[in-house]
């Protein structure tokens, strides 16, 4: 069963008097496992692509299945609880909590959804230790370079363990080896843990190794 | 939940120095608030003592039924007869609770010195029951000559305006005229015994003490005007409205037709202060509740617009709306905790300095300064943290309700 299932999917945004279409009838399934590049320019409809498969927005036209459910036709609270089961989230500007130690922004995910403090502290240590920052735990954000913070934000994605993972430009706001590195990780933690991810990226040369790249252009998947 | 307050707290210590004006307006709200209740209060309590003491209220006073109304022109029919008076003080007098019942008969006429006169009022009581309900007079206010004895016969004690007005002093004849209660002109003789200030300048030129035996003779009648009770451990005074509640009952149960009135209702000074105490309570405490609410959802509106970008990661990591809310709502309250926290020292601060300084001010209608005091009032202190902060909170939620509003994209931002 495919975990998420676009069905010729529009998005269309007002912008006073015009309208933009950002995406123009997309057809996309992914399936359990898989490690999926978007790859488009600037402007191309990647991050409104990603937003919908997130159930953080919703589409003009068309269906957008995650885990088989009807995006569109959930709830406020009933989407807010599809993302905390089933849905981890990476940014380009890491969105990390500056208030928060690293490892209580891990936690934060598992607290979300209800989880016991002691079990979140648990996990989120060790998922930390899995990206690498085993000596980081206590530090804020702003005392960790940018790979570092979006190796927390990964492990704050990951630990929750959901079913996909959406990771929307995560290395534009680094520089080309860092940026490398973090899809290695990412790559890796699909290869050993079976995580789907989908993320995108206008940068050719960070997907040499990925299998499926999904190239969009102007709010329509050319294939 | 442990978390979300947390976050609250640290986001409060990293935007110290706009939090520390919250909490600071807070807190000076907080302290004019508790500090003024602590200044009524003790007010209150030299009020308490001035009319159950001073007017010689004493806690309670017993009306025959309709006499508030009707008494001043139909005075036989709305006063006690001597038996009734006296079947009911023997009730009163069992209550375990009643130190002492007194009746009294107010007179009031012309007052005349052989040349001039003018008019008074007189209240006709039993001495030694007046001593035990006002304490020695001569120590609450100036005094001179004597009070009336137990044995007095036509010695009058009259108010320090009345005396200058009729040129009077302490030994000087004089003759006070009244109609009796069935339109005879009576006069009888008054020697002034003694002058003292009435603290009203309403009552100075006008009152005249007397003898309750003097004050029937002059209206040739036997009853009672009016019953006083004192309590005992009445002290702070809340004891009467129950009391009073209590004796009205047994009374109509003995076939008794009367009312019940405590010094609170009887005294037009307390309930003046009170008003006025209650005005100005009012005004201190809307000016705190703007300055406390605007401020609140100043800091709170900034902090949601800054952390907007948070807000929306904290949804799409699948925070709930009502979470959010609540997020910003505990941050709120806890500015209003800290505040009133902060108030608190302030408070107990300008406390010390009080208790320290001792001091004194001239009152209103007042000829000596007195001390300014500042009560200790306990649950007015606690009730106004709860209150500070829920006020906060729900300052808080305004903002906060914004902030749940947003769409997560949105609120995201557009990358
Ligand atoms: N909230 C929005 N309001 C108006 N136009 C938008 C909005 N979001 C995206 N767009 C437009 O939709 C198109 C696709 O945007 P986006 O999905 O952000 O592309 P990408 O992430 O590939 O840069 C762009 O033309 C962009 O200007
Ligand atoms: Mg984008």
């Amino acid at each position: 069963m495919n975990i998420l299932e676009f069905h010729e999917v529009t998005k269309d945004y007002r912008l006073g008097e015009t309208t933009v279409s950002a995406l123009r009838g997309v057809d996309l399934a992914v399936g359990e496992g898989e490690f999926i590049a978007v790859l488009g320019a600037s402007g191309s409809g990647k991050s409104t692509l990603l937003n919908l498969a997130g159930a953080i927005d919703d589409p003009t036209t068309g269906e957008v299945r995650i885990r088989d459910r009807d995006a569109a036709g959930l709830t406020d609270n009933e989407k807010a609880e599809l993302r905390s089961r089933s849905i981890g989230f990476i940014f380009q500007n890491f969105n990390l909590l500056s208030v928060l130690t690293a490892l209580e922004n891990v936690m934060l995910s598992l607290q979300i959804r209800g989880s016991r403090t002691a079990i979140a502290r648990q996990e989120a240590a060790q998922r930390l230790d899995e990206v690498g920052l085993a000596d980081y735990l206590h530090h804020r954000p702003d005392k960790l370079s940018g790979g570092q913070r979006q190796r927390v934000a990964i492990a704050r994605a990951l630990v929750t363990r959901p079913s996909l993972i959406l990771a929307d430009e995560p290395t534009a706001n680094l520089d080309h080896v860092t940026a490398q590195s973090i899809i290695d990780l990412m790559k890796e933690l699909n290869e050993k843990e079976g995580v789907t991810f989908l993320f995108s990226t206008h940068d050719q040369r960070l997907i040499s190794e990925v299998k499926r790249v999904v190239r969009i252009d102007d709010g329509r998947i050319a294939q | 939940m442990f978390t979300w307050f947390t976050i609250s707290l640290r986001n409060i210590v990293k935007n110290g120095r706009r939090s520390l004006v919250t909490v600071l307006a807070i807190a000076l709200g907080y302290a004019a608030i508790n500090l003024f209740q602590g200044y009524v209060h003790s007010t209150y309590e030299g009020l308490t003592t001035a009319a159950i003491k001073g007017e010689g209220l004493g806690h309670l006073t017993i009306f025959k039924k309709g006499y508030l109304e009707q008494g001043k022109l139909h005075p036989e029919r709305y006063q006690f007869t001597r038996d009734e008076a006296e079947l009911i003080i023997q009730v009163v007098r069992k209550q375990p609770d009643v130190q002492l019942v007194t009746p009294r008969l107010s007179v009031s006429g012309i007052i005349s010195n052989g040349r001039n006169s003018t008019i008074f009022i007189a209240q006709g009581l039993v001495p030694r029951d007046d001593r035990e309900i006002r304490g020695d007079i001569r120590k609450i206010t100036t005094f001179d000559g004597r009070y009336l004895a137990d044995n007095e016969r036509s010695g009058v004690v009259i108010g320090a305006e009345l005396a200058a007005m009729l040129d009077l002093t302490v030994g000087s004849d004089a003759v006070v005229l009244s109609n009796t209660y069935t339109g005879m002109a009576n006069a009888l003789d008054a020697k002034v015994i003694g002058i003292f200030d009435t603290g009203a300048s309403a009552t100075n030129d006008k009152m005249v003490l007397m003898t309750f035996r003097h004050a029937q003779d002059l209206v040739d009648y036997t009853g009672a005007e009016r019953l006083v009770v004192l309590l005992r451990n009445g002290k702070n005074g809340n004891a009467s409205a129950e009391a009073a509640a209590r004796l009205g009952a047994l009374l109509a149960a003995e076939g008794f037709d009367v009312e019940i009135r405590t010094w609170k209702d009887l005294s037009v000074f307390y309930s003046q202060v009170k008003n006025m105490f209650d005005m100005i309570f009012l005004f201190i405490f809307i000016i705190v509740l703007v300055i406390v609410v605007m401020s609140v959802v100043n800091t709170m509106s900034m902090s949601v617009m800054e952390r907007t970008r948070e807000i929306g990661t904290l949804r799409a990591l699948g925070l709930k709306r009502r979470s959010v809310k609540s997020l910003f709502a505990t941050e709120g309250a806890l500015l209003g905790l800290l505040g009133s926290g902060a108030g608190c020292m302030l408070f107990f601060a300008v406390y010390g300095a009080i208790a320290a300084a001792q001091p004194t001010y001239i009152p209103p209608g007042s000829s000596s300064p007195v001390p300014l005091r500042v009560d200790l009032v306990w649950p007015a202190l606690a009730r106004s943290i709860a209150f500070m902060s829920l006020l906060s909170l729900l300052a808080a939620f305004v903002p906060a309700r914004r902030s749940a509003r947003m769409t997560v994209v949105d609120a995201l931002g557009h990358i």
